[in-house]
């Protein structure tokens, strides 16, 4: 397998002490200890949540998948396309990576990278709380699929995305 | 405020936002349409003690950082002051001090450049009547191109230092007990120093702007969520601004001091806090006033207001202008949050540059031991106010006590008693309106209240408010949703 030479980011945020919000930078650190082959250049970035200076690590990629955590997913995890889009939000404390990749090409003059938003089912939120045993099959179950995505060129990438399970709603 | 609960009207301004936790606000109004009460509830602050009680308190200064999204460092330093005095000790290394405050720099600088040009510059620039289309970050793109991008430079520069001291971007060791785990490298104080030759015109124009913005309609300025309120905060020996570490200063709305170089490890004596059984949060009072009339106010404003001076010039040229907004007495205009805010950053950027010219910096002196104790108290001066962490470890060394008062929660009358007077001014009739909507969210938005003091938030956020009789029948309701849309009657709910 020959290395490309694109980069690409896997943006993982959320809470490890609040049980299932952890799975994103628990993902991060199983495939940061996995030895896999891949085609890309990755670049791990964990975060407890989206800021917008986000936006400073989508420059200089091809591709960005956003790891976040989902409550009400009727699998255990769904792969879909990310698209620009603003959000009004009430608070600065909240950011959508659909709004990172918005205020990207605001900012930075330039399309936003390819986008994809890996989201795992996730059940119990509390601060303190464990993370569920669901969910950790579920981080094992997501880990096999990035790293078998990692292996495959960016255009097939569109044949591994799921239809956006319209029960989701993110942790 | 006495509440008469027969002859009231509830309306309810529901955020709702994640999983763990919300924001909402109920207006309760009686018979002549006038705002008796308003109450922003704010879930996110439960368990925090209980999360931290059974560990061993080495930990805590890396536990709490996952108490906050926005301002981990706060926590961390927080955490890491009380623990030293766990530790046996009293004084750091002269090093271990100049890297914890600027690392403390770093993410003050980084959490005000958030609110300013994220969230408080497009309602300032645009006005918080105008079409809330236009009233976002990227309306402000649109029409000032250079400002979003630069603070997205500033943030990202705080976190460059944030990341140079403790290694890591999230949950990384800078603070130990007794003392810092590592120096900074020459090449960090480099870059850093290379960076922040770019950082401080930013943030003197950000300054600027805030002013600027300020004047730019004097009735609102003068008279929006504006109150005179007695503030909190902690100033140096020489009364100055301080945001590490210092002695506690109170003082009345009149200007007067109230109380002066009081020792924060006494801070329990001087403040209590009373529960109320429809808040998860608890409102904070001055132990001597009681709780009717014991509250004040802190973050920026409260610093700005009870400071004699700043040890950095531009900042304190900024400080002295801020204060000739009146004769006599206090600054109490709410929106005036966003001008000290910015006065701040000037003021952390300018502390950097100073701190990065420090040889200290370097040096490996970094630890002092000491013989161990059973209690600690930290307090600092978090972007948005006072911040309290106390522990106390049973012989096992585990925490058995913990007790934090985080800035929000101080700050919970004095944003409760704004969202009153914005919503008693503008409340016109039986039905709420987009503006008055977005009118109480500024006048919260103010004082960059804390609402994900915890986990990331992508979700939905909307916000509903609803108008309810007095046998809580909903008359009338408003929800605007993510995408800013205002929907009428929504949803109703009891």
């Amino acid at each position: 397998m020959k290395l490309s030479t694109e980069s690409i980011a896997i943006i993982a945020y959320g809470n490890p002490s609040r049980g299932d919000d952890g799975v994103g930078p628990l993902l991060i650190q199983q495939l940061q200890n996995e030895k896999f082959k891949t085609l890309y250049r990755v670049n791990y970035i964990e975060d407890l949540q989206l800021n917008p200076e986000h936006v400073i690590d989508l420059q200089h990629i091809k591709a960005v998948i956003f790891v976040d955590a989902a409550h009400g997913l009727s699998r255990s995890y769904n792969f879909y396309r990310l698209r620009p889009k603003h959000n009004s939000n009430f608070s600065s404390h909240i950011q959508s990576p659909e709004n990172i990749l918005n205020l990207f090409e605001a900012t930075i003059n330039k399309n936003a990278p390819l986008a994809y938003m890996l989201a795992i089912r996730g059940t119990q939120f509390a601060l303190d709380a464990a993370m569920s045993k669901d969910t950790a099959k579920s981080v094992r179950k997501a880990k096999q699929f990035i790293i078998n995505l990692l292996q495959k060129p960016l255009v097939d990438w569109e044949h591994s995305i799921d239809q956006i399970d319209l029960s989701l709603r993110y942790a | 405020m006495e509440e008469n609960k027969t002859k009231l009207r509830r309306i309810a301004i529901d955020p709702v936002s994640r999983v763990e936790g919300h924001g909402k606000v109920t207006l309760l109004v009686d018979d002549d349409g006038h705002i008796a009460q308003a109450r922003l509830h704010i879930v996110e602050f439960r368990g925090f003690e209980k999360f931290i009680q059974g560990h061993p308190y080495w930990e805590l200064p890396v536990l709490v950082q996952r108490l906050c999204g926005i301002c981990p460092v706060s926590h961390h330093l927080a955490a890491a002051k009380a623990i030293d005095q766990i530790a046996g000790v009293d004084q750091l290394t002269l090093p271990a001090l100049k890297l914890r405050r600027l690392l403390h720099f770093g993410q003050v600088l980084q959490s005000h450049a958030l609110h300013f040009f994220h969230l408080a510059s497009p309602d300032l620039l645009f006005g918080y009547d105008s079409d809330v289309v236009k009233r976002n970050i990227i309306g402000v793109l649109h029409e000032h191109p250079d400002l979003a991008l630069q603070g997205i430079k500033i943030r990202k520069f705080g976190q460059q230092v944030i990341e140079a001291i403790s290694g890591k971007r999230v949950h990384g060791i800078a603070a130990i007990p007794g003392g810092m785990n590592q120096p900074l490298s020459q090449e960090a104080v480099k870059r850093l120093q290379q960076d922040i030759k770019e950082i401080l015109p930013w943030t003197e124009g950000a300054l600027a702007l805030a002013k600027k913005l300020c004047f730019a309609d004097a009735d609102l300025f003068n008279q929006f969520a504006s109150m005179a309120s007695r503030y909190l905060s902690l100033v140096d020996k020489q009364g100055q601004l301080e945001l590490y570490d210092g002695s506690l200063r109170i003082k009345n709305s009149d200007g007067s001091i109230h109380t002066d170089n009081y020792k924060d490890s006494e801070y329990d004596q001087l403040i209590q806090e009373e529960a109320r059984d429809w808040s998860y949060m608890n409102f904070p009072y001055l132990a001597a006033e009681g709780p009717a009339t014991g509250w004040y106010r802190v973050g920026p404003l409260a610093r700005v207001n009870n400071c004699d001076g700043i040890n950095t010039p531009k900042a304190e040229a900024a400080r002295t202008e801020f204060r000739q907004l009146v004769d006599e007495g206090l600054v109490h205009n709410t929106l005036a949050y966003h001008w000290a805010r910015m006065i701040e950053v000037v003021h952390c950027a300018e502390a950097i540059a100073d701190l990065l010219q420090d040889s200290d910096l370097l040096s490996k002196d970094l630890v002092v031991k000491g013989e161990k104790r059973r209690e600690g108290i930290g307090v600092i001066e978090a972007p948005r106010g006072t911040l309290f962490h106390h522990y106390r470890i049973d012989e096992q060394d585990q925490v058995e006590m913990a007790n934090l008062i985080v800035s929000t929660t101080s700050n919970n009358e004095a944003m409760n008693e704004s969202v009153r007077l914005v919503a008693n001014h503008y409340l016109d009739g039986r039905e709420i309106t987009p503006a008055l909507l977005n009118l109480i969210e500024v006048a919260i938005r103010a004082y960059d209240p804390c609402l994900s003091c915890a986990t990331h938030a992508v979700g939905q956020m909307p916000l509903r408010v609803e108008l309810q009789d007095t046998n809580n029948k909903p008359l009338h309701s408003l929800m605007k949703n993510q995408r800013g849309d205002f929907i009428e009657n929504a949803q109703h709910e009891a």
